[in-house]
């Protein structure tokens, strides 16, 4: 088949928000799946390599920067037995050019010890709500379930990472310095009767001296999302800001939501969302969409 | 101000109750077993406090010696994770000594 024959059975911009990325050699693509958080069966597994077994023409996938599997050199061709085959353990493709991607997150609260907020849940809410919407650029979300933030959401377009507030009751402290022992952050010092002196300022929001404490004095007081936007990696690498703290999991779809209605009015085509904020200010974006959230916090 | 007297009182009450408690507790315990993990790394000395404790009675006590920075940090924490009870925290020399009471 000519190349042609393809442009013109195909549109190539089209192919691309479907998941599909030309290649260098002709009539191959990338076909990426999608696997929202990383988190994926052995049943879609083992349904992809039998897939990329048959269909890849150079014999390999490729493990994606944002967590998704994808099958290099399928050829044009066999595009809809690949999606057909995939579709029968539910294997859907992604997406790629300007409009909001998969959701990325951290393995995960069920398993990991540090984990304060579900993020596995949260990138399938988000996935099933917001993915392919069309914005003036590519939009990554990311979710972190602690602030040692495997997911990087500062790198994000928007990012959410958990935190919890620690409060502490004396009367069940019994100074054992453990906490200031777990904090590695030099916000909780022990005094002379190894009962902790809280610095705030200085804390991250970990929830280390609340696992730490044998006692239970330390407790936690709310949980939430700290949120960061306007990151992004490439060629001009920007570090998100943080425009809110203590964000209630139900908020999250609603701060999703302005704030891709506020890049869509302030935003200029093949910008991304942190160029914007650049351009027009940080302050803005707090006025505008942040700081309707932080009163509920 | 009838009302906050009485809170006081209350603070206080609580305050006496606990305190006796930690002291009752720390001076009727003697462990029933020891291990010695200095120079341990993690998570080796976690593992090998874990397979100390299966062999004790539940409620039993074992005293752990473990350096300080990152075991000290750590340990305690996975054992609260498993549902034990460090019932004491004891500085010795460039180490700590805690008394751990089996689930």
């Amino acid at each position: 088949m000519t190349e042609k024959t393809v442009t013109q059975r195909i549109d190539l911009n089209e192919l691309k928000s479907g998941g599909f990325i030309k290649q260098t050699q002709k009539d191959l693509f990338t076909v990426r799946l999608k696997v929202p958080g990383g988190r994926i069966t052995p049943e879609k597994l083992l349904k992809i390599a039998e897939v990329a077994k048959k269909y890849s023409r150079l014999g390999y996938c490729h493990l994606s920067f944002r967590q998704s599997v994808e099958i290099i050199g399928v050829h044009i061709d066999d595009f809809d037995a690949v999606v057909k085959e995939l579709a029968t353990v539910g294997q859907k493709i992604a997406s790629c050019g300007p409009r909001v991607r998969v959701p990325t997150a951290c393995g995960g609260c069920e398993y990991n010890p540090n984990g304060i907020m579900d993020t596995q849940s949260k990138a399938l809410e988000v996935d099933e709500k917001f993915f392919g919407a069309p914005c003036h650029h590519k939009f990554k979300i990311g979710f972190s379930g602690c602030p040692i933030d495997c997911t990087r959401t500062r790198e994000m377009d928007l990012g959410f990472q958990g935190v919890v507030y620690p409060v502490w009751n004396k009367d069940l402290c019994n100074g054992c310095t453990l906490c200031a022992k777990a904090c590695l952050e030099g916000a909780i010092v022990s005094d002379k009767e190894g009962r902790p002196m809280f610095d705030e300022s200085k804390c991250v929001y970990c929830g280390d001296c609340i696992r730490g404490c044998p006692t239970d004095a330390w407790k936690d007081k709310k949980k939430g999302w700290l949120v960061r936007t306007g990151g992004k990696h490439g060629r001009h690498p920007r570090e998100a800001d943080q425009v809110a703290n203590f964000l209630p999991d139900n908020k999250v779809n609603d701060f999703i939501s302005a704030t891709l209605k506020w890049y869509k009015e302030n935003g200029k085509l093949k910008e991304r969302i942190g160029s914007c904020i650049d351009r027009v200010g940080l302050d803005k974006f707090k006025k505008e969409v942040a700081n309707a959230f932080t009163k509920t916090t | 101000m009838i009302s906050h007297v009485f809170e006081t009182n209350i603070q206080n009450l609580n305050f006496a109750i606990f305190g006796v408690l930690h002291v009752v507790e720390n001076e009727k315990v003697n462990p029933d077993d020891q291990i010695d993990l200095r120079g341990v790394l993690c998570p080796i000395n976690f593992v090998r406090t874990k397979l100390k404790l299966e062999m004790l009675d539940s409620g039993q006590v074992l005293e752990v010696i473990l350096d300080d920075g990152e075991p000290i940090r750590s340990v305690p924490r996975s054992l609260k994770e498993e549902g034990h009870k460090v019932i004491k925290v004891e500085k010795i020399e460039n180490a700590y000594r805690l008394l751990v009471r089996k689930t």
